[in-house]
């Protein structure tokens, strides 16, 4: 119960502040670096739950209006990465997620692209230098993100990302 | 004495209404051919003394300028570049705060024609802020504050305002049509998006057609469909909306036809239709305030 909580309240805080600087122009995919910790932390199930909730409210309650959850499937691709780092990375520093950090808004904004923005080309030229900006921050603020969520899961009792690839060598 | 002074009284007090009043009138001309000299003297006087004084003063305010240059010129390097780095920051504070004034005039001047805005008909304005946009489609949709509770539909067109004319005539213009409702929010999509079509006409040459989303975004241009062959519109020409699809009042500006193509204003497609294209009066990556003509029901 607790962990669906942490779930559902972390998600909709990370939805909100995306969402709050798309308003300002800005793309930053909090959201996206949640389900990737989630996906590692937690497991496929619980991920999927986080990033169906997350396109929901970034679809459907931002700007973009979609029809459908098109975000859902740029999560899948971050569960997707979030997995193929669990499986075949084998350093477990902290510091080197700064890789998956820097490709996380490259790769949301891409599937983003197809599926949302109807002038592709004049939206692509338009934002790589922010998503580029985006990508630096971000390969600075996934390390901190996984710092700071593990201390939170440790107070709360929770499984840890830190934890994930121990308990895939102990299965 | 006594009776000297009581005669004196006996003899004013002879003088007739009529010389009092001459008297009063003949003094009263007197004080103002005074205070008219006076007023011509005093003018005459200022100007001459300043003319006169003039290069005297100028010499005085040269020499004190010549004397704060040579100063300022004997002043140290460091002194002299931490005065003028002062006066840059100084500078850019001053230019940061002309910007913020001059988007809170904007604002102003956008929140008053918005006020001022009338019912047309049996539509009545609603009026709403920009809630949320996606830099994916800055320039193609928006999400408002105001839902199906405030009356808001889909088809309802969104109007902002905008200046007109040669720039100076405060107006409304549409700048896209709600395209779906939530109880507290509405979702527009803007003139330039391809989900947009909307029928207008056009006044000039007495005709309509279909007005639909730009091909192309950062064109700025949206597209004109279905015009007659023998109403071509001339490049200027203003385009409005119409009453034929039943959603938005007649007669509200949308856009103006250009030929930015550098070729004619108009092309045949397939020699059965003209096609043409029009631009926004306002674009909808600047909006902030907006109105929405919702149907009153009965």
């Amino acid at each position: 119960m607790i962990r669906l909580t942490y779930i559902v309240f972390l998600t909709t805080l990370c939805v909100f502040a995306e969402l709050t600087l798309r308003g300002f122009g800005l793309f930053f995919p909090f959201a996206a670096f949640f389900v990737f910790y989630v996906a590692t932390a937690f497991g496929p199930r619980p991920a999927f739950a986080a990033a169906f909730l997350a396109a929901c409210g970034l679809d459907f309650a931002g700007g973009c209006g979609a029809a459908h959850p098109w975000s859902f499937l740029a999560l899948s691709a971050v569960i997707g990465l979030s997995f193929f780092w669990l499986h075949q990375v084998e350093s477990e520093s902290i510091l080197l997620h700064s890789v998956p950090g820097a490709a996380i808004p490259f790769m949301v904004w891409l599937v983003s692209l197809i599926f949302l923005a109807e002038h592709r080309f004049a939206a692509f030229a338009e934002q790589f230098p922010g998503v580029v900006l985006a990508s630096f921050l971000a390969s600075i603020l996934l390390p901190v993100m996984i710092y700071a969520l593990d201390t939170l899961n440790e107070k709360l009792g929770l499984d840890l990302y830190t934890d994930a690839k121990i308990k895939l060598k102990l299965q | 004495m006594a009776f000297k002074k009581s005669n004196q009284l006996r003899d004013q007090a002879r003088y007739s209404p009529l010389q009092l009043l001459a008297w009063g009138a003949g003094l009263t001309l007197v004080f103002l051919i005074l205070f008219g000299i006076y007023s011509t003297l005093r003018r005459t006087a200022t100007r001459v003394s300043a003319d006169f004084y003039f290069p005297f003063l100028k010499a005085a305010r040269m020499a004190e300028n010549a004397v704060a240059d040579q100063a300022l010129v004997l002043q140290d390097k460091n002194t002299l570049a931490k005065a003028l780095q002062k006066l840059m920051k100084e500078n850019a504070m001053l230019a940061a705060e002309r910007t913020v004034v001059m988007d809170l005039k904007k604002e102003n001047a956008q929140l008053r024609s918005l006020i001022g805005l009338e019912r047309k008909g049996v539509f009545k304005p609603v009026f709403a802020e920009v809630l949320s946009r996606d830099p994916m489609t800055w320039q193609e949709q928006f999400t408002i504050d105001k839902g199906s509770d405030d009356g808001i539909e889909p088809g309802n067109p969104v109007v902002t305002s905008t200046l007109m004319g040669d720039g100076t005539v405060p107006a409304v213009a549409v700048i896209g049509k709600i395209s779906s409702v939530s109880r507290h929010t509405a979702h527009v999509c803007t003139i330039l998006s391809q989900d947009f079509k909307m029928s207008v006409s056009l006044p000039e040459s007495k005709s309509s057609g279909i007005l639909e989303g730009a091909r192309n975004a950062s064109d700025m241009y949206s597209s004109l469909k279905f015009l007659p062959l023998n109403a071509v519109p001339s490049e200027g020409q203003l385009v409005y909306t119409n009453a034929f699809s039943g959603n938005s009042p007649p007669g509200l500006p949308v856009g103006v036809v250009v030929a930015h193509t550098g070729i004619a204003p108009s092309s045949s497609r397939n020699q059965v239709y003209f096609e043409t294209d029009v631009r926004p009066f306002e674009s909808p990556a600047e909006v902030r305030f907006v109105a929405v003509y919702v149907k009153e029901k009965k």
